[in-house]
This record gives structure tokens, sequence and C-alpha cells, in this order.
């Protein structure tokens, strides 16, 4: 899109401004966004005291929170984890030896402040703009213009996708390059919002130090929809493995045994602070798929004791250059290779596959040594990554394969 | 199908000429309501001279 594209507010005819959407009935530019209305001809004079976001908090509030209009919506998102980060916030504080964010070394959270919270969502950003970090402005779809209109649904591709790109976008919408089908659900026209919510988007965290990215109210489950599937006694591998296997350990595309396409991992572009795009890298890339592993995050609502495990770009030395090196004391305590819930989900995957008369098990159940490879174990741990060898202690399959297949 | 093409061409043509006039001189301030923004904003000619393109390349975006 060019630049001035992504402001333009296109008016049909002769037509008001109020008509394309209501807010411009009662509330002017300025009333929201500052700056003086006066001086159509000189731009700089225009846009002084400009709030380029109004919808970003100050003192507690925004532009959307005024007394008669969402009250209600501001209050609540102010302590969400879109606009706070809580997730990610959490696991920074984990690791440096701290119970809460606010504790750790100013450095820190100086550097985070700076680099990682220029990704928190702002009203705006899903309901009327593209988001910042993917360029901002007005979308346009095709040659229509979305002018500035308040959209009361985020938009998949303008929204969601613009921040949730490398993984989930990658992922749900497939990628013919890479030879990666589409999730099942993207085939059948589901958008995030069918799965996902507003409530999920909007809600307040209660506790702040302790909510991170899987522990939130409001997500889905597969097994909300899915319960009778599950149940269906016919499907063996549904009734064998029932809670103790997640859905995503059969469902989701992995790569390493070939026919769908590969799983996205972070590492496959981005390792401890640096992209890593050249095709060297590319083609001896040690973790790109996903792995089987312990489940990290066990719980009455993720009851498996097998999950699929990402490996997340956070080295000890990840924050040095926020002047904060050595402060990740805690390394050693929490898995960098992290439950993963990939968004490329197909009925029959690699691991389940039978065809030419093959068992159900044979791509999946390590039996003579095959199949080590999509398990996560500690010398491979050793072998590309030695200093996360204590991180994943809790997360290694090793000692905890059922006794009768044989390695 | 044809006679609708044929008809449509004119109106098509008579439009998109009209819309060179109306925006023949940007700087002009030809809006009269009485939001000075919208000069600007709804404007796509003085937009262009005012934001032109080239610059910024997109982030392609997160996680
Ligand atoms: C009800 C409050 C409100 C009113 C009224 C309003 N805006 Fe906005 N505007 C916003 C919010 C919120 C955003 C989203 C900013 C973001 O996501 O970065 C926004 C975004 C924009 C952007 C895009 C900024 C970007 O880079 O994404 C432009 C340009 C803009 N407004 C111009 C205008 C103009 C011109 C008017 C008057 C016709 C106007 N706004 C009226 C609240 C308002
Ligand atoms: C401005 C960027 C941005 C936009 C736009 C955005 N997200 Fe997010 N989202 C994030 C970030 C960053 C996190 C991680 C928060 C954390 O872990 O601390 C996140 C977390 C999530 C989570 C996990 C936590 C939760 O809320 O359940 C879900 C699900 C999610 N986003 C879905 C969506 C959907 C659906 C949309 C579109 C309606 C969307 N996001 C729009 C940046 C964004
Ligand atoms: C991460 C994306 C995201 C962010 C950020 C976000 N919303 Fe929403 N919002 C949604 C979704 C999803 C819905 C549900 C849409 C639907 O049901 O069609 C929604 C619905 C709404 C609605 C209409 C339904 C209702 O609840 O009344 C309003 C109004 C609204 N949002 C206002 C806000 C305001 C104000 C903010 C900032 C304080 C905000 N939203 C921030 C995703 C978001
Ligand atoms: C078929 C249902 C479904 C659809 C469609 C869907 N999701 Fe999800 N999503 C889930 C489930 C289930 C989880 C895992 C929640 C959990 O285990 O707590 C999840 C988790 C997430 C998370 C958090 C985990 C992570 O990987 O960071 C994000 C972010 C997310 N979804 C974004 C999206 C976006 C963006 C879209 C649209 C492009 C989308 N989802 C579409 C079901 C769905
Ligand atoms: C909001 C409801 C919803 C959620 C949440 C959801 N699904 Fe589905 N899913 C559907 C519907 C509807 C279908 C199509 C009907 C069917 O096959 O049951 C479907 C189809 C499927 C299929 C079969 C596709 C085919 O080729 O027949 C699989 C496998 C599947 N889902 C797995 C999952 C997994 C794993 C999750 C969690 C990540 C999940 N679903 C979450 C609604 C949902
Ligand atoms: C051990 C592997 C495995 C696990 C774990 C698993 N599935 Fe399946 N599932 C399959 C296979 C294989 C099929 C295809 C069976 C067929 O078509 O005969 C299937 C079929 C399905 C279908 C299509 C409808 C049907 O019953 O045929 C849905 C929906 C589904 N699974 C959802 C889920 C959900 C949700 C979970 C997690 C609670 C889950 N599955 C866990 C292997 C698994």
């Amino acid at each position: 899109m060019e630049p001035w594209e992504k402001v333009y507010i296109k008016i049909r005819g002769d037509g008001d401004i109020s008509q394309i959407d209501d807010h411009f009935a009662e509330l002017s530019c300025i009333d929201c966004h500052n700056g003086n209305s006066n001086k159509p001809n000189d731009k700089a004079a225009a846009h002084s005291g400009l709030i380029l976001d109004p919808s970003e908090y100050v003192d507690g509030t925004n532009s959307c929170g005024k007394a008669g209009c969402h009250e209600n919506t501001v209050a609540n998102y102010k302590n969400s984890m879109h606009q706070n980060l809580y997730g990610e916030k959490r696991m920074v504080a984990l690791r440096s030896g701290v119970s809460s964010f606010e504790q750790c070394p100013q450095s820190t959270q100086d550097g985070f402040n700076g680099e990682c919270t220029s990704c928190h969502a702002t009203c705006g950003q899903c309901h009327i703009s593209i988001p910042n970090s993917a360029g901002g402005g007005f979308p346009k779809s095709g040659p229509i213009y979305s002018s500035h209109r308040f959209k009361k649904t985020p938009d998949m591709r303008n929204n969601c996708t613009a921040c949730h790109g490398s993984r989930v976008a990658h992922d749900y919408y497939g990628d013919d390059e890479a030879g990666r089908d589409a999730d099942v659900h993207y085939l059948m026209g589901f958008d995030c919002l069918d799965c996902h919510s507003g409530a999920e988007m909007h809600s307040a965290v209660t506790d702040k130090d302790n909510t991170h990215r899987y522990n939130y109210e409001h997500a889905p489950k597969c097994e909300k929809c899915h319960s009778s599937d599950i149940d269906d006694a016919t499907n063996k591998y549904h009734s064998i493995h029932k809670e103790k296997t997640s859905c995503y350990v059969c469902h989701a595309v992995s790569t390493t045994k070939g026919e769908h396409g590969s799983y996205n991992n972070c590492t496959k572009c981005h390792v401890a602070d640096e992209w890593k795009t050249d095709p060297d890298y590319q083609n001896n890339n040690p973790a790109e798929d996903f792995k089987i592993g312990r489940n990290p995050l066990k719980s009455d609502k993720r009851p498996y004791n097998f999950v699929t495990l990402r490996h997340i770009p956070i080295a000890r030395t990840s924050y040095d250059n926020w002047g904060a090196s050595g402060t990740l004391t805690d390394y050693d305590k929490y898995e960098t290779w992290k439950l993963a819930t990939p968004h490329s989900i197909q009925r029959w995957t690699a691991q389940t596959d039978t065809t030419g008369g093959k068992t159900c098990s044979e791509k999946c159940h390590i039996i003579n040594g095959n199949n080590k490879d999509i398990y996560i174990f500690e010398e491979y741990i050793q072998n590309n990554w030695p200093d996360e060898v204590n991180s994943n202690k809790d997360v290694v399959v090793d000692d905890h394969l059922p006794s009768w297949w044989s390695k | 199908m044809t006679k609708k093409i044929l008809l449509m061409f004119p109106i098509v043509f008579f439009l998109a000429c009209t819309q060179i006039i109306d925006e023949e001189d940007p700087y002009t301030v030809a809006y009269s309501g009485d939001d000075g923004c919208l000069v600007c904003h709804t404007n796509e000619a003085r937009l262009k001279a005012l934001a032109p393109a080239g610059g910024d390349d997109d982030d392609p975006g997160g996680g």
C-alpha cells in the first residue's frame, strides 16, 4: 500500500463523513486525535500536539473510554493480556529469578518496554488500523478503502495475523511454497474468531504475575467442539490416547516424516537475537519442527502426559544488549522447548499415517529405534544446544516412554 | 452482456473525468465542512502530494 492510502478516508460523491461511521456523526477528528483543525494548508501546524493513537492508554484510560462510550471495555482491557503482555513478562521475571516483572533489573524492564511492548495491541489495532508492527494505517481490501471505519469484528488478515504472522499465519493459511497444507478449519472457512472470542481478547487478567499465554480464561479448547468425536469408541486412536496425549500430537502437521510439509517453529528464522534466513542456515536448521515431549503445563484443563513442544529463541545472553547481562539467573529452571499448539490441524498426519498397510502406530511409537526423531531426547539437546540441557530436564522423554517400546 | 458493457463504458468514463476535474488542484481548499482535517484526509491528490511513496518497508510481524 502507498503511504497516502494508509491515511485516506474515501467519501463517496458529496457524501458526508458521518455516512462512513456513526462515530463521525458525533465526534470530530480533534476530539480524539487532538491537533489543529484550522490549519488545513500547513501539515506541521495541523498535526501539532497530535495523538497518533487515541486508544493508547494515558493515565489509565484512553479516548474510547470517555463517559458514555466504552467505559467498561476500556476498564477491563487495561488489565488484559494483549494490552500488557503478561505472558511474556511472566517468563522474563521467572528467568530473572524474581516473581514479578516489576522486580526485574531496571535495564531489563527498560529493554522490554522499549523493544517488546511495541507488539501490544491497542483497541485501534484490532478495530481500526493495521497494527503498527505491520506498517500501520487503514487497511484496504482489493479496491475498497476501509476509510477509518470502526469495525466491530476485527479482520483476520489485517488485524490478527498482521501480528500473529510468523507462526500462526503460516500454519493456519498453509504455505504452497513450503508444501504445507492449510489447517482443516481454515479450509472450512473458519476465522480466528470462530474459536477465539471477544471476551478472550478483552477480559482482564486476575493474577497478573501468574497468567501466561496458556492459562487464560476463555481460551478455546478442541474438546469443546469435538467431544462426541473424542468419545467415539470406534476410533481407537482416540479411545486409547484420550487425556494422555494432546490432540496436536496426532493432528498437527510435522515435517520430520515428510509428506505434509513443515510446522513453522520460531527458530526457523530467529535464533538468539539473530534472524537466520540465509539458505545455508535454513538447509541445516536443526529445529524447525515441533517435537513430542512431556507436558510442562499439566493441569485439569490439560491433563496430557505428552504434548507438542516448540523451540523458542531465548538464550542465556538474550538480554545482554539491554545491559542486563548475567541477570537470567534462573535460565536453567524453565524449558526452552515450550508447549505448542500449532494451528496446522489435519485429520491424517505423518504421525498417524497407515497408507500401504502400515499399522496405526508404525509412524509414531518408537520400536526398534524407529521414529526417535519426532520425540525430544536429552542427547539431541546436548548435541545442538548444550547450554539448554538443564532448562529442559522436565520435558525430555528419556525415562518416560512406555517400557514396552524399544529404543 | 455486450450491451451492458457498452452502456457501462460512458458511465465509467464520465465518472473518471469528473473525478479528475474535482481533484485537479490539490492545494485549493474545496471542502466546506467544519473539520479542517478532512480537507487533506479525504482528498486523494492532496495526500499523494503530502505523503509521497517510498521509505519504510513493512515489517512482516511477529510470533
Ligand atoms: C472516536 C475517536 C476517533 C475519531 C473521532 C477519529 N479517530 Fe482517527 N483513529 C482513532 C484510533 C483509535 C485510531 C487507531 C490508531 C492505531 O491503531 O494506531 C485512529 C487512526 C487514525 C489514523 C491512522 C493512524 C495509523 O497510522 O494507523 C488516521 C490517519 C486517523 N485516525 C485520522 C483521523 C481523521 C482525519 C479523523 C477525522 C475524520 C479521525 N481520525 C477521527 C480514533 C479516532
Ligand atoms: C498488535 C499486535 C496484536 C494483534 C493485532 C493481535 N494480537 Fe494476539 N497477541 C499479541 C501478543 C504480543 C500476544 C502475547 C501476549 C503474551 O504472551 O504476553 C498475543 C496473544 C494472543 C493469544 C493468547 C492469549 C489469549 O489472549 O488467549 C491469542 C489467542 C491471540 N493473541 C489471538 C489474537 C486474535 C484472534 C487477534 C485478532 C482478533 C489478535 N490476537 C490480534 C499481539 C497481537
Ligand atoms: C486483540 C484484539 C482486540 C482488541 C485489542 C480490542 N478488541 Fe474489541 N473486540 C475484539 C473482538 C474479537 C470482538 C468481538 C467481535 C464480534 O463479536 O464480532 C470485539 C468486540 C468489540 C466491541 C463490540 C462488542 C462489545 O463488546 O460491545 C466493542 C465496542 C469493542 N470491541 C471495543 C473495544 C475497545 C474499546 C478496545 C480497547 C479498550 C478493544 N475493543 C480492544 C477484539 C479486540
Ligand atoms: C479451530 C479453532 C481455532 C482457530 C480457527 C484458531 N485458533 Fe488459535 N487456538 C486454538 C486453540 C484450541 C488454542 C490453544 C488454547 C489452549 O490450549 O489454551 C489456540 C491458541 C492460540 C494462541 C496462543 C498460543 C500461541 O501459539 O501463541 C494464539 C496466539 C492463537 N491461537 C491465535 C490465533 C489466530 C491469530 C487465529 C486466526 C488466524 C486462530 N488462533 C485461529 C484454536 C483455534
Ligand atoms: C469452534 C469449534 C471447533 C473447535 C474449537 C475445534 N474444531 Fe475441529 N472442527 C470443527 C468443525 C465444525 C469441523 C467439521 C466437522 C467435523 O469434521 O467434525 C471440524 C473438523 C475437525 C477435524 C476433521 C477434519 C476432516 O478432515 O474431517 C479435525 C481432525 C479437527 N477438527 C481437529 C480439531 C482440533 C485438534 C482442535 C483443537 C486445536 C479443533 N478441531 C478445534 C469445529 C471446531
Ligand atoms: C493418537 C492419535 C490421535 C489423538 C491423540 C487424537 N486424534 Fe483425532 N483422530 C486421529 C486419527 C488417526 C483420526 C482419523 C480417523 C479416521 O478417519 O478413521 C482422527 C479423527 C479425528 C476427527 C474427525 C472425526 C472423527 O472422529 O473421525 C476429529 C474431529 C478429531 N480426530 C479430533 C481430535 C481431538 C479434538 C483430539 C484431542 C482431544 C484428538 N482428535 C486426538 C488420531 C488422533
